[in-house]
């Protein structure tokens, strides 16, 4: 019959369309791969002895050249920064944003916040909101901005994550351009804005800001650093073609003052601004590092400040600051002029136990490596390390300390781009957007360009302003977020760095501060290696990095250990010997560890990614 | 009628059953390789006997490959053009007895890297020093690959560097440095050449040198007269570049007479390799052509003659890109390995395993195409493939690096590049006509190959098993005994990636013999030396080489694997000159240097 | 494949020139020797085929099954030409390492004739059934016959003209042009909106591949509409559904569109002949 004829072909027809949907290859299973040990006979015609036996553990090492995998879209991430603008080139529209690293609902996978702007008055084409994306702990993230409550359209710039009230859950500080606002986090995915209780709105043109215990009272206060006397009435004209408006220099603005607010400790704050001598309506600052340069115990404050002179506070321990920049020989160039300034971070790059200084400057400028000789005189190293050179054409927003390949030595990230975008028109080899710079630490002082021998994300021209770092797949290496100015945010993992050793830890602070911001911690290795760290919020550009600690152990070697000591803010000091390398541990104050957490290597499984 | 409409249904469902068959044939093997592939790595080692580890970084390397940025008018086919250059040689250019790595690159400005190796697990790029890394400068082209040889005979390799531009003769002095004698040796102004082997044709003692040309040699891809310059057909191109065969004639001269030799071929040479194939103690030439068909040549002393169609391997065009001899079945009679191209549903020229049919030998040597039967033929876009023995269990296992052009994972360039390569040659010969390929890929990201010889004539693949797992587009690849382990290390040299040191683990039940060759009579190098190692009732035989493979050459040493409880009965070595010499009941795990009796 | 239909009544002149004799229709034999000329031609000179044993593979498999199936379905001895068509066909644009793929490809051609029927006709080429089907199934052993013809023009006009001239006498002609006339306005219109260059779009209809398909597959009498003009609607609606595809970088487009516009076309000259049988019915019995 025609009709079993039609129905069986029509059959055969759909079965084939089907049959044809192809499955995917079910992907190779995770290899554990043991470290054989090693050895070098020497090669002669006398018989070579036998390999010897291979030592099996149970962790899988890795094993590949580093890179780092731009992993923005798989990861979820779907933020596109807005700066408003429309035309009239107004001077915040090219500063912004950051981006901070924080675990605000305390499952051990860092999350990851990200500052957006807005349109302009009269301008408005959509609504535009900062970006909460929660960590999925299986290298996706998702978007909870408006189950968390952070919905707010603001001239946001940076962002900035402590613990203020010390129960335990981050809290958010966001700067705008207009008022600021403190998000406190209540601990059950979602944050109330309680700017105006604790009285920190601090309105005007802020930038970067951090948290950090000036006092040593065990409460985290607020530094918040400004730019720039600036509204849309009085926005100023510049030209660099004489014929179109560009960006204009901060030099036709007046500066505005920083503020330092003092934590009461019953959640809200006093503004002690003058009181401890910060008071200066001259600066015009971008970019905030704390640190100890005099490793006093008491947290001392470096801003570096857009065509003025740097600051470098340093902390009398009575509740004021002095400022030592000049004597420090850090708040110049070289030449006795100011530069521009604007990403900073502080850290102990050679291991000797004093924090020395970068800072990211303008083109024709050079990035700042400010070396400490521990006798409170900085010298800049940036010349002599090819590091000035090499950033000459470069315009560094967000660059920070980081050891991407866990040897023990810090290397050094800048993020670049350009703030006018008509920039070609005055000097035609330099770009609006520009490539990032990653610096290796090659130890003696001496640093090697290798952005462009990491993979082929990171070398990608961008108008990039803030960076910040974090090991957001919990596998043991630092991983990188950069934003762009008006474009979208970057994550990029970083594959084979744990192929070296390291130790991740974390501070949990009792008499100190509940994060244990300003916590100094020295690592040792039976090996020799002395390492050291400091739990710090701010640095780089409007950006914030993981809290948590990861010091890079080199070659892994049997028979390794571990020890650790820390001095708190409160004084205390706490010391914890013997551990295997590999791990996460959590430090209580008083306690010791609290909770070890082995680091679990899972890029032997995928393809070296490239 | 009703037997009809029975006889209809039951067809009906046959016909079905047919057009099924495959897919299930397909969905079965696949997981059975997927079982095959996951284990650790103390499995790995018991099944397999070795494992892999990719340790440049620790070792001290961090080299990255850059690619030509050529003429502006071959912009939108730039990584089509610009898709070679990758390569790397094993050398012991300061006779320390360490084997040092030669990689060069190819953008102009780049500089060229020997990593010396310090003796204690680590490198250090010495390059700059001895005069040989700054070797790209403008008006000069770039290094394609490198390959070294004795060519004077005072015991340090000279380099001779292959360039899409003026190729250069480097003498080695003393380990100390290098000289650049290009002038005097008489080498042409410029070639386009990726492929160049040392090898003494003529038996006098004094390295010859051939060079294979690809774009033909009046082309400065730097700033074309015309973008005519792609090959006319893609299967039967002959406007490549000239071959060239510079005869040495001592005291550092050299006379080019492949003309005057019967090397006369405008094919699209990519790889070439030389070795006694018939026994008559002349090295013939096997030369991989890119868009057409391999060539042979018989060497007689004096003259070569190309025998490609007679011998059955010249006869079937693909896209030839390597030239790897090894012997397989351990019969003392060496297979050919050739690497094609292959993409699923748009062309499937598979690689050739060229092995001597049973019963012919000399001059009437034939060769049938067994990679489909050994498991050996589907390698993606394959590149640089060598013959070693990597689980030293005594049978020569086939390592193979792949994948072309690398970019936008999602968008495919296949649809254009099929468009082109089915027309006429009047259109693909112009690159004016090829689409542009906006940034798309063409076979990249692809996974490598380790095929392991179970002895009895069948390949297993077990690359992901045992820890090579990258997808960079391999160019080049060596095996060297880097660390002095007895084990067979692996260099890969990517395009536009990094260099990649995989070292071996190997199960120490599985014991090797090494042999370490230095001629008098014959050429110091002694390369075109065979040694011929008996044991347990098997043979199996290795030929010193002046470059194999593609782009690339291993170490000079000949590293046999002999499996378990090895019996040794003795080791035959047969010297360029002629002279034969036996040893008898070498030993196992020792590593033999010989130097050519008198 | 086309398969030369007998000329019943049309009455022969006396004395026909003896080459027209030769190609016309009734000569059931043109066809299979024109297609073997080619392979020969192309395989003499340019080593076309995979290899003899593949392509004999295939021709043996695709008579074998016809003969076995005509036996059972129709009680006699089917004429091997259009067979023998299909099978050579199958060998040449099949590429393929293994052999099995040119057996399974040949024996299903030749099924599909005789499974997938409505109303005693057959819908799909035996060929492009068969050899779409591999493409699509099973991709990483076959690949579709994708070189050209080597440095010479020669071969290929050769080819052109031979073909036209004995397609004209066929009267199928107007398939082969229009089809022809379509693909390079197309090619001209895709070359305008991708912005490749024209050369590569028209690239394709110069290599063997094409020349099989606009001389044999779309040509085929048993699976082509009746009508020329309705012919000539079919082909280029195959030329447009392959343009679509080519837009989106299908390979093998010619082939999936044949596949697809082909028997749809047939099933509706099917059910539309029904249905004026019935209202023909209809009409008589009233």
């Amino acid at each position: 019959m025609p009709t079993i004829r039609v129905t069986g072909c029509l059959t055969l027809l759909a079965f084939l369309v089907l049959a044809g949907c192809r499955q995917e290859a079910s992907k190779p299973q995770k290899t554990s791969s043991p470290q054989p040990a090693a050895s070098f006979p020497p090669p002669a015609i006398v018989p070579v002895s036998a390999p010897p036996a291979i030592a099996s553990s149970t962790v899988p090492r890795p094993s590949g050249p580093i890179q780092f995998t731009d992993v923005t879209a798989q990861a979820g991430i779907r933020f596109k920064h807005n700066n408003g603008a429309f035309g009239k080139k107004y001077l915040p529209e090219t500063m912004g944003s950051g981006a901070c690293f924080l675990d605000y609902d305390n499952d051990g996978w860092q999350d990851i916040l990200l500052i957006n702007s807005m349109d302009w008055p009269g301008h408005q084409t959509g609504k535009s909101f900062p970006a909460l994306y929660h960590n999925n702990q299986n290298g996706t993230f998702t978007d909870v901005t408006k189950k968390a409550g952070l919905e707010i359209e603001v001239y946001g710039q940076g962002c900035a994550v402590g613990d203020y009230d010390n129960d335990g859950n981050e809290d958010i500080y966001i700067t705008t351009v207009g008022s600021n606002h403190l998000f406190r986090n209540l601990g059950n995915g979602k944050f109330a804005d309680v700017t105006a209780k604790a009285g920190v709105a601090d309105p005007g043109f802020s930038s970067s800001a951090l948290w950090f215990d000036y006092d040593n009272d065990g409460n985290v206060d607020l530094f918040v650093a400004h730019y720039i006397e600036w509204s849309i009435e009085t926005d100023q004209y510049c030209t660099l073609d004489n014929k179109n408006k560009s960006y204009c220099t901060p030099q036709r603005y007046k500066g505005q003052s920083a503020t330092l607010f003092r934590n009461k400790g019953n959640g809200t704050f006093e503004n002690v601004t003058r009181r401890a001598g910060l008071y200066d309506p001259t600066s015009k600052s971008l970019g905030v590092a704390m640190l100890d340069f005099d490793n006093d115990g008491w947290m001392d404050l470096f801003v570096s400040n857009d065509t003025e002179p740097n600051k470098l506070y340093h902390n009398n321990h009575d509740g004021t600051f002095t400022d030592v920049a000049i004597a420090a020989g850090v708040a110049y160039g070289d030449a006795g002029t100011v530069r521009a300034g604007m990403g900073t971070d502080a850290a102990d790059y050679d291991n000797s136990g004093w924090q020395s200084l970068v800072i990211g400057n303008f083109t024709n400028e050079g990035m700042a490596l400010y070396h400490s000789d521990g006798s409170g005189l900085f010298t800049d190293e940036a010349p002599a390390t090819g590091i000035a050179r090499i950033s000459t054409e470069s315009l560094t927003f967000g660059t920070f300390f980081f050891d991407y390949d866990l040897d023990g030595l810090p290397d050094l990230l800048a993020v670049n781009g350009h703030v006018s975008d008509d920039v070609a028109v005055v000097q035609p080899t330099l770009k609006y957007a520009q490539p990032p710079h990653l610096f290796r630490n090659l130890g003696k002082k001496k640093f090697e360009e290798v952005t462009a021998r990491v993979g082929s994300a990171l070398p990608r021209a961008i108008v990039g302003r803030g960076a910040a770092y974090a090991d957001f797949d919990n596998d043991g290496d630092l991983d990188l977020l950069i934003t762009t100015n008006n474009g979208p945010v970057r994550l990029l993992r970083n594959d084979y760095g744990n192929q070296n050793d390291m130790l991740r830890v974390k501070t949990l602070g009792t008499r100190s501060n509940r994060d244990g911001i300003g916590a100094k911690v020295t690592v040792k290795t039976s090996k020799g290696m002395r390492l050291f760290g400091m739990v710090k919020t701010g640095s780089s550009y409007l950006s914030q990095s993981e809290l948590p600690l990861t010091f890079g152990l080199g070659r892994p070697e049997a028979g390794k250990t571990v020890s650790v000591t820390i001095v708190w803010t409160s004084g205390q000091k706490d010391s914890v010997a013997n551990l295997e390398p590999n791990q996460f541990i959590t430090v209580q104050e008083g306690k010791g560890i609290v909770s070890a957490r082995p680091i679990v290597f899972k890029a032997a499984t995928s393809a070296l990614a490239h | 009628m009703t037997s009809n409409r029975l006889a209809r249904a039951i067809l009906g469902i046959i016909f079905a059953a047919l057009l099924v068959a495959p897919l299930v044939l397909k969905r079965l093997s696949a997981r059975r390789t997927a079982e095959k592939s996951s284990a650790d790595a103390k499995t790995t080692l018991a099944r397999h006997g070795f494992y892999l580890q990719e340790v440049s970084q620790a070792a001290g390397i961090q080299f990255v490959h850059q690619a030509p940025e050529l003429d502006p008018k071959l912009s939108p086919i730039m990584p089509e053009v610009a898709s070679m250059g990758a390569s790397v040689s094993i050398v012991d250019f300061d006779r320390d007895g360490w084997s040092d790595i030669y990689v060069v690159n190819s953008a102009i400005g780049s500089k060229n890297a020997l990593y010396r190796n310090l003796g204690d697990g680590t490198f250090k790029d010495v390059a700059s020093e001895l005069g040989i890394a700054d070797v790209n400068q403008p008006g000069s082209g770039v290094s394609t690959g490198a390959v070294w040889g004795d060519y004077d005979n005072d015991g340090y390799e000279d380099l001779f560097l292959i360039k899409w531009g003026r190729p250069e003769l480097y003498h080695n002095d003393q380990g100390h440095g290098f000289t650049k004698v290009s002038e005097q040796t008489g080498l042409p102004p410029w070639i386009n050449a990726n492929t160049a082997i040392w090898f003494d044709y003529d038996g006098d003692g004094l390295l010859d040198l051939f060079v294979g040309g690809y774009y033909a040699e009046d082309i400065d891809l730097w700033h074309i007269a015309t973008t005519r310059i792609m090959p006319e057909s893609f299967e039967y191109a002959k406007n490549g570049g000239r071959k060239y065969l510079f005869h040495n004639l001592g005291h550092g001269k050299f006379e080019e007479v492949a003309e005057k030799s019967g090397i006369n071929s405008r094919r699209w040479a990519l790889a070439a390799a030389a070795a006694d194939l018939r026994g008559t103690g002349h090295p013939d030439l096997f030369i991989a052509n890119d868009y057409g068909v391999s060539e042979l040549y018989f060497n007689d002393g004096k003259k070569f003659h190309e025998v490609g169609q007679q011998t059955g391997v010249g006869f079937a065009p693909k896209s030839g890109m390597n030239a790897a001899f090894g012997d397989i079945l351990n019969q003392g009679r060496y297979a050919v390995y050739v690497s094609n191209i292959s993409e699923d549903g748009i062309l499937i020229q598979g690689n050739n395993l060229w092995v001597p049919k049973q019963g012919t030998a000399g001059d009437a040597i034939k060769y049938e195409n067994l990679a489909r039967d050994f498991g050996v033929e589907l390698g993606g876009w394959s590149f640089g493939a060598q013959f070693g023995d990597l689980n030293n269990d005594g049978t020569l296992d086939l390592y193979l690096t792949n994948g072309y052009i690398s970019l936008d994972r999602n968008r495919s360039y296949w649809y254009d590049f099929s468009k082109v390569a089915g027309g006429n040659s009047t259109i693909i010969g112009d690159a004016q006509n090829w689409p542009a390929f906006e940034g798309r890929s063409l076979s990249g990201y692809q996974s490598k190959r380790l095929w392991l010889n179970d002895g009895a004539g069948k390949f297993v693949d077990v690359a992901q098993a045992v820890g090579v797992r990258d997808t960079y587009d391999g160019r080049a690849v060596a095996l060297a005994d880097l660390w002095n382990r007895g084990v067979l290390d692996v260099v890969v040299a990517n395009q536009k990636g990094p260099l990649l040191v995989y070292k071996n683990t190997v199960t120490p039940e599985n014991e090797w013999i090494e042999f370490e060759l230095e001629g008098t009579a014959s050429n110091r190098s002694a390369i075109g030396a065979r040694v011929t190692l008996f044991w347990n009732g098997q043979q199996q035989v290795q030929e010193v080489s002046g470059g194999s493979g593609f782009a690339a050459q291993n170490q000079r040493r000949l590293h046999f694997g002999l499996g378990k409880y090895p019996q040794l009965e003795r080791a035959v070595i047969r010297w360029p000159s002629g002279k034969l010499q036996t040893i008898d009941k070498p030993a196992a795990g020792q590593l033999y240097k010989i130097k050519e009796p008198a | 494949m086309s398969q030369p239909m007998t000329v019943p009544s049309s009455p022969l002149p006396s004395s026909p020139a003896r080459w027209k004799q030769f190609i016309s229709l009734d000569n059931r034999y043109i066809a299979p020797i024109f297609i073997t000329c080619i392979l020969l031609v192309g395989h003499l000179s340019f080593g076309i085929l995979e290899s003899y044993q593949r392509t004999l593979l295939a021709i043996i498999v695709s008579i074998a099954t016809e003969l076995t199936l005509g036996r059972i379905f129709f009680h006699k001895w089917v004429h091997p030409a259009s067979a023998y068509i299909s099978g050579i066909s199958v060998g040449i644009l099949l590429r393929s390492p293994a052999f099995w793929p040119y057996a399974l490809c040949a024996a299903v051609s030749i099924m599909s004739k005789y499974v997938l029927r409505i109303k005693g006709r057959h819908i799909w080429n035996p060929s492009n059934f068969g050899i779409s089907a591999m493409l699509f199934l099973v991709p990483e052993t076959v690949a579709g016959l994708s070189i050209q013809w080597g440095n010479y023009l020669l071969p290929m006009l050769v080819i052109w003209v031979l073909g036209s001239v004995i397609i004209w006498r066929l009267r199928r002609f107007h398939i082969t042009f229009t089809y022809v006339a379509s693909f390079i306005a197309f090619g001209f219109m895709r070359s305008w909106l991708t912005g490749s260059p024209w050369r590569s779009e028209i690239a394709p209809i110069t290599g063997p591949m094409y020349q099989l398909f606009i001389f044999f597959m779309i040509t085929d009498p048993k699976t082509t509409v009746r009508t020329k003009k309705w012919q000539c609607i079919v082909v280029f609606l195959v030329a447009v559904v392959e343009m679509v595809m080519r837009m989106y970088q299908i390979v093998y487009a010619p082939f999936y569109a044949l596949f697809i516009v082909g028997p749809t076309a047939m099933l509706i000259e099917i059910w539309l002949d029904s249905r004026r049988a019935s209202a023909e019915k209809l009409a008589v019995a009233r």
